[in-house]
């Protein structure tokens, strides 16, 4: 069981201007499966290949069980990247593929024969010994890049894109086998994704990177209730807001006062006021009430969404999938914001952010 | 029944115009070469003959006759084409590599005096190195002949070498060294193997322009070096047919026996120009 931490990390590529990661600091539990997530081009591949030791650490440390390995090679780091594009070597049969890793420490034969044959079972490919690469699928070829991996024991996983050159159907298989090996073998695992879907499967942790700078490092839930900013809101999908000042535990907004649960935001400050479309209920509760004309239904079969305007914002909601009474198009309802669900992104913070794209 | 007599009707013809172009293909590299056949073991043959009068072994025995220059004729050309390939290919690897991998300022220009000696006629540079050669000594030596063979090989071997690069991917070698192999275990047993079509196509390219280069050798080996070709120009205008025929064959044979041994690396997956990212 090996713990990663990367200490004020930093990559600037030889003919770059700016560094593509910027003073990144993490800390990864033994054990613990983690998401890098990011927009391409964001620093979170660079970042894996820093802990692989398969580029140079421009500034900074990177650190496993508390030792820093920046000067150990590749090689003998004992960590192993499964790339995206899975890389088998395709002059090797997928027997010589997996046992690659165990001829390089000069296992004696008959032990790796026997260790591939038990990853192949493990990966559900058994009988495949003797096939080439290019007779494989994509999903085979993906699991048979795993086997490789796994075989040699490594103290940490990395995984590039493990899931996005999948079809829908072996993402959920290949979801399943990632969880249940990591699982297994405990193994401290950081995968690399653009795809907040398949970060929040995944993951026990996500660190969100943008631009080369981490901005939130939590569980998956959080990025959804509390998130730091409004693009790391915005990043995670669809939410409403509105803004106003906060007072205590109020926030005044041009369409009424709204009690929250936060705190450790300055009295006085600008916030934006942040609340998913599934967290606001269809009903007139009184407190934390906003009434707004109904601009239009959409039935979702598992849902109803609601469009509402709220102090000139567009606000969806989701509803039941049953019709409820008095809240029809065209006409005036009301719509109650649970305080616990309301989380407030201070103004200040979001003036450092680059503008969003969506 | 009719329906699929239709359908097998086109294919067989196709097939049949397919084996008559490759018959034809086949014998008019072929067809040429039976004459030499007939003419070295010729002794005399005079229009309007249609077969040779008399019959004789002389210039095979001229040929593996040790006190003639034909045996040292042919070891030069091994040597001097040998030693062209493997220059070549400690230029063409790296050179190769930086074209078809790297972006750099002024790549164009690179690439394009690259091509030059492909695209100029040899000779008009061999002018002007033949004299420099000569001042510092390298005229009518093996190494002379060697350097300026590479004029024209060098092109061959870096545009196919930077192909084969082109479709490279060097996240091989990562993964190799991620799996723990050191840089020489990955260099063995992942970029060589990659790499090693395109190396065999340049080569047989190297090889075979410096086995055939004529003008070049008489110029800077000034009738000291002997190759075959010059041989072979001098039989040839001699009027010896026999001797020439028999010559012809000697130096056409490894170039088909190079075009046996490596043809699987011209076509199909392994082609030189496929490469190691295309799998």
């Amino acid at each position: 069981m090996t713990s990663v931490t990367l200490r004020n990390l930093q990559k600037t590529y030889d003919n770059a201007t700016e560094p593509a990661v910027k003073d990144l600091n993490l800390e990864i539990k033994a054990g613990e499966l983690v998401a890098l997530l990011g927009p391409s081009g964001c620093g979170k591949t660079t970042t894996l290949k820093m802990v692989a030791g398969l580029h140079d650490v421009t500034e900074g440390e990177v650190l496993f069980n508390g030792v820093a390995v920046n000067n150990i090679k590749p090689e003998k780091r004992e960590v192993v990247m499964v790339y995206q594009n899975y890389l088998l070597f395709p002059y090797m049969n997928v027997e010589d593929n997996i046992g690659f890793g165990l001829r390089m420490r000069k296992v004696p034969k008959a032990e790796i024969a026997d260790r591939v044959g038990k990853m192949l079972k493990l990966v559900q490919l058994e009988g495949f010994e003797k096939r080439k690469p290019s007779q494989l699928s994509g999903g085979q070829k993906q699991r048979i890049a795993l086997a490789r991996a796994l075989i040699i024991r490594p103290k940490i996983l990395l995984l590039d894109e493990p899931l996005s050159n999948l079809d829908a159907h072996l993402r959920d298989e290949m979801r399943e086998m990632i969880l249940n090996i990591h699982r297994e073998f405990g193994l401290t695992t950081i995968f690399v994704t653009h795809d907040q879907e398949e970060a929040v499967l995944l993951a026990d942790r996500i660190a969100l990177m943008f631009d080369g700078v981490l901005q939130q490092y939590s569980p998956p839930k959080e990025f959804y209730e509390k998130p730091r900013t409004k693009r790391i809101a915005s990043f995670f999908g669809n939410h409403n807001r509105l803004y106003g000042v906060l007072q205590g535990t109020v926030v005044h907004t041009a369409i009424g006062d709204f009690a929250t649960e936060q705190v450790g935001i300055p009295d006085g400050s600008k916030v934006c006021l942040v609340i998913r479309p599934q967290s606001v209920l269809l009903e007139h509760s009184g407190a934390n009430c906003i009434k707004a004309v109904i601009n239009r239904i959409i039935y979702m079969g598992t849902y109803i969404r609601y469009r509402i305007t709220v102090d000139g914002n567009e606000w969806d909601i989701m509803g039941d999938p049953h019709p409820l009474a008095g809240y029809e198009e065209g006409k005036e309802a009301c719509f109650t914001l649970p305080k616990d669900k309301i989380w407030l992104i201070p103004e200040t913070l979001e003036t450092q952010e680059t503008p969003e794209r969506i | 029944m009719s329906e699929i007599q239709k359908q097998q009707a086109p294919r067989k013809q196709v097939n049949i115009i397919r084996n008559i172009v490759l018959l034809g293909i086949v014998l008019g590299v072929l067809l040429p070469m039976l004459p030499q056949l007939i003419w070295s073991i010729t002794h005399r043959w005079y229009f309007p003959d249609l077969i040779p009068s008399e019959w004789s072994a002389r210039s095979w025995e001229y040929i593996v006759n040790p006190n003639t220059r034909v045996i040292r004729a042919f070891l030069n050309s091994l040597v001097i084409a040998s030693a062209v390939t493997v220059i070549g290919i400690v230029i063409g690897v790296p050179a190769g590599k930086a074209l078809g991998m790297y972006k750099f300022k002024l790549k164009w220009l690179v690439e394009l005096i690259i091509l030059a000696p492909a695209i100029v006629p040899s000779l008009a540079a061999t002018m002007g190195i033949q004299v420099i050669f000569i001042r510092i000594g390298l005229a009518d030596t093996m190494l002379g002949v060697i350097l300026v063979h590479l004029i024209p090989t060098l092109p061959y071997m870096i545009v196919t070498l930077s192909g084969v690069f082109a479709n490279y991917d060097p996240e091989f070698e990562e993964q190799a060294r991620s799996l723990g192999a050191n840089r020489a275990k990955t260099f063995f047993l992942i970029t060589l193997p990659a790499v090693f079509p395109g190396i065999v196509t340049g080569s047989m390219f190297a090889f075979l322009i410096s086995w055939g280069q004529y003008i070049l050798t008489i110029l800077v080996g000034g009738g000291r070096i002997i190759t075959l070709p010059i041989l072979l120009f001098s039989f040839t205008g001699s009027g010896d047919n026999s001797i020439a025929s028999a010559l012809s064959i000697v130096f056409v044979l490894p170039a088909i026996i190079i075009l046996i041994v490596t043809s699987k690396f011209l076509s199909g997956k392994s082609s030189g120009m496929g490469g190691f990212g295309s799998i």
